[in-house]
């Protein structure tokens, strides 16, 4: 039940915009809770840092705690011929669902996101 | 202090891959896992048309996703030192390719295995150099993430020796793709400097970084040409 | 949370720590840095040479780490005279030498049979036998008649140079030495030397504002693209305004201001259309074309020169209202026709002129592609850009001043009538007067062999197999690299008194190189053949014995440069390695040869004459290594500069004054009365098709049709020069199937195994494909990747679909960087399509170029 609303926030936050509808307010809410609930070890999330989807702490937090469907991430064959990536012609796990979207990721890592930070985003200080 | 940096002028960039090649050579080629690449792209529908060309490599950010990823979950193989290089180090990376994950332009390579250059073959002079001398940047392993370094084999050299004015000018202090551009595409050298190549040059050509949504600040200036960045 | 975060972030390295505190990073800490990294010290050595993967010849700069290869670089000295960076074959050059597949034993056939696909099942020989073997034929042949040697290089002319085989064959008694020009660029050669009287031009791009090119692709891979890439990246960006007239879109177009897709095989009537607008608007250089050329001479209706007792053509001059020689006093005429003695006569430049009537923008688009509108733009924007009548001073030297060029390379040369695509260019140009002016196209060696502006003495019977200057190819002066087969599979057919029983090919992939390639194949089974190389070409699939050579960064040479109009440089060539410990090269395979053949002295002899060495000359009597040979060549070249200066530097420049490149050209030997004159008419190409017709008629020879020689030696290019045979005849084939290069590998072996230029430029890079226009493959419902098959009248290949809006909708393109077959080579070698297997040959009759862009094809899916 929940991970489409997830999944809309997500986008919504990936799209500049917060939404200010109470609904999507309270899944923000939810999902910082969970997200922080992880952070500090209440929810156990494993030791493992990989990308395996079964014991890999990146697939467990990302899809099975938070429940987001691999097409979030994982959105197309390949990367468009004009995208500007060093490995975009490099074969994803024959496992996954396609290349990822890594806008999808800026949306919650960026500052100020409910997930930790890796991207300072385009804000000035 | 040194803000070391890189500028790529699309404008003149004629698609050649030489600065692929001479990176791959410099470094140590591991198949599969490049440091640097071509992407060509046409631009219009017949007649009107054209193609760019944009090579890739580590942007050398200064605020390094790959970096702040890896020391989040406690790793510290991924450092950024005092002349802005963002370096992996292989002994110390647990190949969880959360760097990967991160970063907006595809650069760290996980590598499944190290590949011999002629596989099946013996081995030529060049593969055969032990690992003791080789720089620690081209001891290739198995199951660890690589990445451009900025030659940073090469700077370290300039820094040694005291040469650091030399920096993008003599061959032996300068990253490899950048000496052997037919088109001087490519500049490499001090920002901090307000009277270096680069300097000049990015304010000259109107120079931007790319994918500036997140916040990377890179520390490679590109020349654009033609859209979609 | 925040505060949480940059807990975590640690700068945990040595750097990171100094970096925070502030300090700048003393040495000492960066030894120690270096120390914990572990960093080797690896004694580095920097050795200057000259790349030799292709005809540019770039200074290079070779990185030894403990004596091994770690890195080619560009030598930075040479920046000034010619390349700035090198090419990716270049960077990864090294691995031309460091190769498990190099040819590392001589190597014996034991399977008689010789075809593609046999196998020679090779027996490794040593050296001892293989010279002892192919002296022993060599002496034999050379006892029955020497003639039926026949030495062949390609890329071994840049290896130990052409000087070397020369005085070999000379030394011998065999005339069959043939290189690969035509498949190259010989048309163009030809078209120069029947203009000027010798070949060879660039355009003055530093000076220069609008540049045509048709189809030179020098921001991939051909001559001088390593110096015309950087100048004319400049001069773009100067605001040199550079068209790109072809019909596939290569990387120059692709920085090109514009790409027009020109039909291919019509840029000669795009070239004479546009004329005709000039003439037309009068945008013409009158004075230079009175002065300079030939364009006032009246022609007779025998279509040669009105001449008078002496034999000297004859101009109408304004002054006595009379024909005469230009001589002192004479005005010539330009645009006129005279009826003296009954006869009509017309200006050389009026035949032009009226040859022109039906070359309107209309017809030019139907039959070009071009817009009628373009053509008649482009023609008004090269015209005004001209400035025809300006004069610059430079370097105290009043000069004309035409700052437009058109260039060209196999983009019109590579065709059945390349020499007159060419002539067109040309004659565009002289109309403009932008010859040896500044920014306009500058000569090189103008009136060297005057006897290339005579007519052809048209020989039969041929003396040599490739038919060189004989009646089949009356001004092929560039050797016929595709006759060569033809002629030993038919002697009879052309005449020829001798049937060749050995062939020796010397870092050449000759018959794969060339169209209808699997013909070419044929003759190797009728010879015994020789090769010499680094890796097994398909060619050397042929052999009966094989020698390993040295690579370009093992051995030694005097290397052969380019010089740019600013510019000229002496180099050398010099080895850094050794790696399969071979004890010859090409050079010292020719030397042990010549010593065990007894004919030595005088090969020595014929080395002194061809390379003019006089104050430095090889002394009979004497052996001499590489390196003393090289030693003596470049002391010769250089006058006199210490030898330790070349294995410092590599090379000695020379920038040149302006006076040097305006004026030594048209100035000094065409300009004004009493002087010869550049041909805007080639007359010469009158007299030799005259004795053509009478050597076809009094000697019976049936292989020449006379009426496709009256067309191709037609004394200014026409109309009908824009319809090579399958354009005509294959009319049932609805594509135009062209060729081209690509930066990344080169046709021969020597690139074809390099692990960097297989796998590390990128996936895009590392096949070849049949290009098609978009539109074009959705009609077909062909899909990028999709198997196709191209059908030409000669054979089917298949390959895959590129889709691309970079080439026109008639036209399929296939690149020569792939498609080697040879069964030496591992699969990612050798994939892709082999397109010269189904190319039509059609050779230029006047230069011996082959045809590598006319053929035309169907194209399916398979």
């Amino acid at each position: 039940m929940l991970r489409p609303i997830i999944v809309a926030v997500l986008i919504s936050l990936s799209g500049f915009a917060m939404a200010e509808d109470e609904t999507n307010s309270d899944t923000h809410k939810e999902l910082a809770r969970l997200a922080e609930k992880i952070r500090s070890g209440e929810i156990d999330v494993g030791k493992d840092y990989s990308m395996n989807e079964k014991t890999g702490r990146f697939h467990i937090i990302h899809a099975d705690k938070l429940m987001l469907d691999c097409t979030t991430c994982h959105q197309g064959k390949a990367y468009r011929k004009d995208y500007l990536l060093v490995g975009k012609d490099k074969a994803y796990p024959a496992r996954a669902k396609g290349q990822y979207q890594r806008s999808v990721c800026l949306g919650c890592h960026q500052k100020g996101g409910i997930a930790r930070r890796w991207y300072n985003s385009s804000t000035e200080p | 202090m040194s803000k070391l940096v890189r500028v790529i002028d699309m404008q003149r960039c004629m698609g050649c891959r030489a600065c692929i090649a001479a990176c791959h050579v410099e470094n140590h080629f591991t198949p599969g896992s490049p440091w640097n690449v071509m992407i060509e792209n046409e631009v219009g529908v017949y007649p009107n048309v054209r193609t760019t060309f944009t090579t890739i490599n580590c942007m050398h950010c200064e605020d390094p996703p790959c970096k702040t990823v890896c020391d989040a979950i406690g790793i510290n193989a991924i450092s950024k030192n005092e002349f802005g290089v963002v370096l992996i180090d292989y002994e110390r990376c647990i190949g969880c390719r959360y760097c990967i994950a991160v970063c907006p332009y595809g650069v760290p390579q996980f590598n499944e295995k190290v590949e011999s250059l002629y596989p099946g073959q013996e081995q030529t002079p060049y593969e055969a150099i032990p690992a003791e001398q080789r720089d620690p940047l081209h001891r290739k392993k198995a199951g660890v993430v690589e990445k451009c370094t900025f030659c940073w084999h090469k700077l370290e050299k300039a820094v040694s020796a005291g040469k650091t004015d030399r920096i993008g000018k003599d061959p032996e202090y300068t990253p490899s793709c950048d000496l052997v551009c037919p088109v001087n595409a490519r500049l490499f050298g001090d920002l901090d400097d307000p009277q270096s190549n680069v300097s000049r040059y990015i304010g000259k050509k109107k120079a931007a970084q790319l994918k500036k949504e997140y916040g990377t600040h890179p520390q490679v200036y590109y020349v654009l040409e033609g859209g979609g960045f | 949370m925040e505060m949480n975060r940059r807990e975590f972030l640690k700068t945990t390295t040595t750097l990171g720590a100094i970096a925070a505190l502030g300090i700048k990073l003393p040495l000492i800490a960066a030894a120690a840095e270096r120390a914990r990294r572990d960093v080797p010290d690896i004694p580095v050595r920097y050795i200057k040479s000259t790349c030799a993967h292709c005809v540019n010849f770039c200074g290079i700069n070779i990185k030894l780490e403990n004596d091994v290869i770690r890195a080619i670089y560009p030598d930075p000295e040479r920046a000034a005279y010619y390349n700035v960076g090198i090419c990716p074959k270049g960077v990864s050059g090294m691995f031309n030498t460091y190769n498990p597949y190099r040819i590392k034993t001589p190597l014996k056939r034991t399977n008689p049979r010789k075809g593609i696909g046999e196998n020679p099942r090779w027996v490794a020989i040593s050296w001892e036998e293989a010279f002892d073997t192919i002296t022993r034929k060599l002496e034999a042949i050379r006892k029955d008649d020497p003639r039926k040697l026949i030495w062949q290089h390609g890329h071994g002319k840049y290896l130990i140079g052409d000087k070397f085989p020369k005085a070999f064959v000379k030394a011998y008694g065999t005339p069959n030495l043939v290189h690969r020009t035509t498949v190259c660029e010989a048309a163009r050669h030809v078209a120069d030397e029947l203009t000027w009287g010798y070949h060879g031009f660039l355009p003055d791009v530093d000076n220069c504002n609008l540049l045509l090119n048709f189809g030179a692709n020098f921001f991939e891979a051909e001559q001088w693209a390593r110096w015309l890439d950087h100048a004319t990246t400049d001069a773009i960006e100067r605001g040199m305004k550079m068209v790109v007239i072809e019909p596939r879109m290569s990387h120059t177009a692709a920085k090109a201001d514009e790409w027009l897709p020109i039909r291919p095989g019509k840029d000669v009537l795009l070239l004479l259309g546009m004329a005709k607008q000039l003439i037309d608007a009068d945008m013409i250089d009158t004075p230079f074309l009175t002065a300079y050329t030939n364009a006032p001479c009246l022609v007779g209706p025998d279509s040669s020169f009105l001449r008078d007792a002496e034999g000297t053509p004859l101009v109408w001059d304004v002054n006595s209202q009379s024909a005469r020689p230009f001589t002192v006093g004479v005005q010539p005429e330009l645009k006129t026709n005279q009826s003296i003695k009954g006869t009509t006569y017309r200006t050389a430049f009026q035949v032009f002129s009226d040859s022109l009537g039906g070359m309107t923008p209309e017809y030019i688009e139907k039959t070009a592609g071009i817009p009628a509108h373009r053509v008649q733009s482009l023609a008004k924007e090269l015209g005004k850009q001209a400035r025809i009548g300006a004069t610059v001073v430079v370097d105290g030297n009043k000069l004309r001043y035409r700052p437009v060029a058109i260039h060209t390379f196999r983009g019109l040369a590579a065709k059945q009538f390349g020499m007159q695509n060419w002539r067109a260019g040309l004659i565009l140009q002289m109309l403009l007067g932008n010859i040896d002016a500044v920014g306009g196209i500058n000569l090189h060696s103008v009136y060297k062999k005057p006897h290339y502006l005579e007519p052809s003495k048209a020989e039969y019977p041929p003396k040599r197999i490739d038919l060189q200057e004989s009646v089949f190819f009356p001004h092929a002066t560039h050797n016929i690299a595709q006759q060569v087969s033809e002629s030993i599979l038919y002697p009879s057919r052309y005449g020829l008194e001798y049937q060749p029983e050995m062939q020796i090919f010397y870092g050449t992939n000759r018959p794969f190189s060339t169209s209808r390639a699997r013909d070419q194949f044929k003759s190797l089974a009728k010879t015994y053949n020789v090769v010499i190389d680094i890796v097994l070409s398909e060619t050397a699939e042929m052999a009966d014995i094989v020698l390993p050579d040295l690579t370009y960064l093992e051995s030694w040479h005097l290397s052969p440069t380019r010089y740019t109009p600013y510019s000229k440089h002496t180099a050398i060539r010099q080895p850094v390695a050794n790696v399969y410990n071979l004890p010859q090269d090409a050079y010292s395979i020719l030397w042990e040869l010549a010593s065990r053949l007894g004919i030595r002295d005088e090969y020595i002899k014929q080395i002194n004459k061809k390379w003019k060495l006089k104050k430095y000359p090889l002394n009979p009597g004497s052996d001499y290594t590489a390196r003393e040979v090289v030693e003596r060549l470049w002391r010769e070249k250089t006058k006199g500069k210490e030898f330790d200066y070349a294995l410092e530097h590599a090379f000695k420049g020379k920038k040149l004054p302006a006076k040097d490149t305006y004026l030594k050209g048209v100035e000094a030997k065409f300009k004004g009365p009493d002087q010869p004159k550049m041909h805007f008419y080639a007359e010469q190409l009158v007299g030799s098709l005259k004795m053509v017709s009478e050597t076809v008629k009094t000697k019976g020879i049936r292989e020449i049709n006379l009426e496709d020689y009256r067309l191709a030696m037609a004394p200014l290019p026409e109309q009908a020069h824009g319809f090579p045979v399958p354009h005509i005849e294959a009319a049932s084939y609805p594509f135009y199937l062209i060729t081209y290069k690509r930066m990344y590998r080169n046709q021969s072996g020597n690139t074809a195994l390099n692990p960097i230029l297989n796998h590390a430029l990128g996936g895009d890079t590392n096949e070849n494909f049949v290009l098609i226009n978009r539109a074009t493959a959705q009609n077909r419902q062909i899909d990028d990747g999709a198997v196709v098959t191209i059908e030409t009248r000669v054979g089917k290949i298949e390959g895959k679909a590129k889709l691309t809006e970079g080439i026109r909708p008639d036209t399929l393109a296939v690149s020569y960087h792939y498609g080697q077959q040879s069964p030496s080579f591992p699969d990612t070698a050798k994939k892709g399509l082999w397109v010269n297997s189904i190319l039509e040959s059609h050779p230029d009759v006047v230069s011996g170029m082959e045809s590598f862009n006319d053929s035309k094809c169907k194209l399916y899916k398979s």
